[in-house]
């Protein structure tokens, strides 16, 4: 988990991409080393050898004994040997023609065994038709090959492990600052514009980043300040008056109590009125759902006792209509939501349903368990929703095709929808065949 | 004669709830300023406040705190502008007995004070509730008139309970959602209506009594002619 977020932070695909080409670099560079070392060393020995050898040829074959004796005695790494054409040993210290040299003059180098050490020697014709052979122990040079692999070998591993752990520790900071990031972007979208990006102080692209972020939000939240204290003063300050309006047009009616006609026309003014009054409460009930914090509120609550509240409430107005209310309710489906909210979002959903259903018909509220997460429907089999019109049905004041023949303000399926929004549930509207069925699909919020 | 404090730092609202109450007999006094209004309301000459939610000097939550931690228990109706789906809750918490949102019908608010007012003087130990001769065992939920046993659904017994409870009072059609079933918003459609037809179905067989009276443009009320 760590591992594969740690890989996203540019920092630690840098540092560590930075830290491999520094670590190849290195490696030639001690390869180069290894090489130019190597190479020297063996190069003397070779000159050696065929200084010798050439020193030996010279000397033809009376004085070649004593010159073994000497060049072995001032050199205690040399060896030599004379060895007849058949390959028989004439003199010296070898104590057989060693196989695989060949009679060039050229060094090469011989593995050693259980009876001798590794060496490097050449082997050649002397004038008067025997094989020289000079030898070189090179096993110390062998061992300062094997000391300068190691030193650059570990050498190379200290590099890269610092390297990789210079990445991790620049990439750390900034995976934390991302992380808090994170968070208070999470708390931005779940409605929380008091929430801010956390910033270092500094002028790094991190800050700048969120320096522009942290302003976009203090925008939006402006906007969303200013549309929503429009609507609602609108409403509230409309309010007011319309009361006043109202309760001096109760105190007219009361004073015609002698003149019927008068009087209910004055009635009507108050119909009227308190028409428009529930509207205003309906647009204000929205606003304030809408302007509600997704924290506020939240508990667990049993989906299944609302839906039998709800179906208890509207009861009597469905057998006023002569219409069936049905309830299929799954038992024990607890949810995290605010349960008020949904019960008047299922009630307007009822209410609706009740509207739209013929006298005689049927409304089904129907809770089951479903894949996503508990299905909260209520269907009717009244006239439905045209297609053309499900993506409007939402929208405040729509009354839509059959609008005329209900009453009702429009405004109930928007504070249904402000509802669902407000619990980030999914709200779709969909063909009863015949009528509409409104689904409510609780997703993520099951109380296990 | 109750009377009635109203802290109220809107001079036209506070005259609208004088104008309503004094119309129905209580005596009112106005103050504007929250603390005055806190002073007020310790002296233990009221027997009611309407408090508004938004006051300079202290404001109502405050003034409601203040007077329960005191111990004076006075029915506090809360009257807000603030129209937050939690504003109520907080007030009702802090130690209002009701809360109504401005702008009110004045029939709304004086409802409320009597309801309040009547609920503060009545015995809450009583088991059998009775109106003319209509009565309630609370503890059976079994409910009678003239002897006979009326078959009511649960729902119906609550109904019942509030309107006995609350006789011969005007109970709005919010008051009674808010009472019977816990729910503070607008119930639409005729909904209520329906629920007290049903009860006056069974309260009030042919022959007997109305009991149940529609009071034009405000509710409900349980009263004998």
């Amino acid at each position: 988990m760590l591992s594969s977020s740690l890989w996203r932070t540019s920092t630690f695909r840098l540092s560590t991409l930075f830290g491999v080409v520094y670590a190849l670099g290195i490696a030639l560079l001690l390869a180069l080393i290894y090489y130019q070392t190597a190479g020297y060393l063996t190069q003397r020995v070779d000159h050696a050898l065929e200084r010798e050898a050439d020193i030996l040829r010279r000397s033809g074959p009376d004085t070649i004994l004593r010159r073994f004796r000497e060049e072995g005695a001032r050199d205690p790494l040399n060896s030599f040997g004379l060895f007849s054409i058949t390959g028989e040993r004439v003199a010296g210290d070898t104590p057989h023609l060693p196989r695989g040299l060949l009679l060039d003059g050229r060094p090469r180098d011989l593995a050693g065994d259980a009876h001798t050490t590794p060496r490097r020697a050449l082997a050649e014709r002397t004038p008067w038709g025997e094989i020289l052979v000079v030898e070189r122990d090179t096993s110390q040079l062998i061992e300062l090959r094997r000391i300068i692999i190691n030193a650059l070998l570990g050498s190379g591993a200290v590099i890269a492990s610092l390297g990789l752990v210079s990445a991790i520790a620049l990439s750390i900071r900034p995976l934390r600052r991302i992380r808090a990031m994170q968070a208070a972007t999470e708390a931005i979208i779940s409605g929380d514009f008091a929430a801010r990006l956390p910033m270092d102080g500094g002028q790094d692209e991190l800050d700048q980043l969120a320096r522009l972020v942290n302003g976009m939000v203090d925008e939006v939240e402006r906007l969303l300040v200013q549309a929503r204290t429009v609507g609602e003063s609108v409403a509230h300050e409309l309010r007011t008056p319309l009361t006043r309006l109202r309760a001096m047009l109760d105190h007219a009616c009361q004073a015609l109590v002698d003149d019927p006609p008068r009087r209910r026309l004055l009635e009507q003014c108050v119909t009227e009125v308190d028409a428009l009054l529930v509207r205003f409460r309906a647009l204000l009930r929205i606003a304030a759902v809408e302007a509600r914090s997704r924290q506020v509120g939240i508990e667990p609550v049993s989906l299944s006792s609302i839906v039998d509240q709800v179906a208890e409430l509207y009861l009597p107005l469905a057998g006023e209509r002569d219409i069936r209310l049905e309830v299929f309710s799954e038992r024990g489906i607890l949810i995290r939501a605010d349960g008020e909210l949904l019960f008047e979002a299922l009630s307007n959903l009822t209410d609706n349903a009740l509207k739209f259903a013929p006298v005689g018909g049927r409304v089904q509220l129907s809770l089951v368990r479903g894949p996503q997460g508990p299905v909260l429907e209520v269907s009717d089999n009244g006239p439905g929703i045209p297609e053309s019109e499900r993506s409007l049905v939402t929208k405040r004041f729509f009354r839509g095709r059959w609008g005329d023949k209900v009453s009702g303000h429009g405004l109930g399926l928007s504070l249904v929808a402000a509802v669902a929004d407000l619990h980030r549930f999914e709200l779709s509207f969909h063909d009863a065949a015949p009528g509409a069925a409104v689904r409510l699909l609780c997703r993520d919020r099951l109380v296990v | 004669m109750p009377n009635i404090l109203t802290i109220e730092d809107d001079d036209t609202t506070a005259a609208e709830i004088a104008r309503e109450l004094e119309g129905r007999g209580f005596d009112v006094r106005c103050v504007g300023d929250g603390e005055e209004g806190l002073r007020l309301a310790c002296t233990g000459n009221y027997d009611l406040v309407t408090l508004d939610r938004m006051l300079p000097g202290m404001d109502g939550l405050s003034i409601a705190s203040a007077l329960k931690e005191r111990g004076i228990d006075i029915p506090i109706l809360m009257i807000s502008a603030l129209n937050d789906v939690d504003e109520r809750v907080r007030g009702l918490r802090a130690g209002g007995d009701d809360y109504l949102t401005k702008p009110f019908a004045p029939q709304e608010m004086s409802a409320r004070v009597e309801v309040l007012l009547r609920r503060a003087t009545a015995d809450a130990r009583k088991l059998v509730l009775r109106y003319a001769d209509v009565e309630l065992d609370l503890v059976s939920h079994v409910a009678r008139r003239g002897g006979r046993d009326l078959r009511l659904f649960p729902k119906e017994v609550k109904l019942l309970e509030l309107l006995l409870r609350n006789s011969e009072q005007v109970l709005t059609r919010t008051m009674i959602f808010e009472a019977v079933w816990g729910y503070s918003f607008d119930p639409g459609t005729n909904l209520i209506d329906v629920h007290i037809r049903a009860l006056r179905r069974k309260l009030e067989a042919p022959g007997l009594p109305m009991l149940l009276h529609t009071v034009r443009g405000t509710g409900y009320s349980l009263r004998a002619e």
